[in-house]
């Protein structure tokens, strides 16, 4: 594939699942952000829908997180004091460039958050199926 | 049981969490189709913290409760 070829009338944000970013979770005790799970690296352009679930390990705190484009900060600043037992689930739809890299970051101002199940999915609009 | 109420503005945001916050907020969607704040109104199901282990003897066992477990 040659240029930088769109893909958005190819799929557009919905809810299949493309790629996991992190499948299960990972708890961190980082005051600024720091990169959780693996970078999502977009092959054609187009929007994507990014989730994930955070939750705070210590009572009273708030846990932190955003989407990270190409390495800065991008996405909308979620906070929340949900603990890691019942985390807040954040969606958000975003345009992507071909070669950009998408990645999650999360910190806490004291003690540990937890980052669970961040994932890219999409729908397609190439085909589907019906009964 | 589950409500989504759709947001124009931060200050929209604000007010509804604020409105609703006898509700927990377990959701936040900025879609291309728009903006939503998740409520539930399902109680939490409060975990019994873990009880501490208590280390002891058979004998210092027997003494407390009598008989063998």
């Amino acid at each position: 594939m040659g240029g930088n070829l769109s893909n958005s009338y190819l799929y557009k944000p919905g809810d299949n699942h493309l790629a996991w970013m992190l499948e299960t979770s990972s708890g961190i005790t980082a005051t600024t952000p720091t990169k959780v799970g693996n970078t999502f690296n977009a092959k054609v352009s187009g929007n994507i829908r990014v989730s994930f679930k955070l939750g705070t390990n210590n009572a009273g705190q708030t846990a932190n997180a955003r989407i990270y484009k190409n390495g800065v900060a991008f996405g909308t600043l979620r906070t929340t004091t949900a603990l890691d037992a019942s985390p807040t689930l954040f969606t958000e739809d975003i345009f992507v460039s071909r070669n950009d890299t998408i990645d999650v970051r999360i910190w806490q101002a004291s003690g540990m958050c937890t980052l669970r199940e961040s994932k890219v999915t999409i729908e397609n609009v190439i085909y589907t199926i019906s009964a | 049981m589950k409500y989504k109420i759709q947001y124009e503005t931060e200050e929209h945001r604000s007010e509804l969490i604020e409105k609703h916050s006898e509700l927990k907020l377990v959701e936040e969607q900025n879609l291309l189709d728009g903006n939503y704040l998740v409520f539930t109104d399902d109680k939490e199901i409060a975990l019994e913290p873990p009880r501490p282990m208590i280390i002891m003897t058979e004998q210092e066992y027997l003494a407390l409760v009598g008989t063998k477990p």
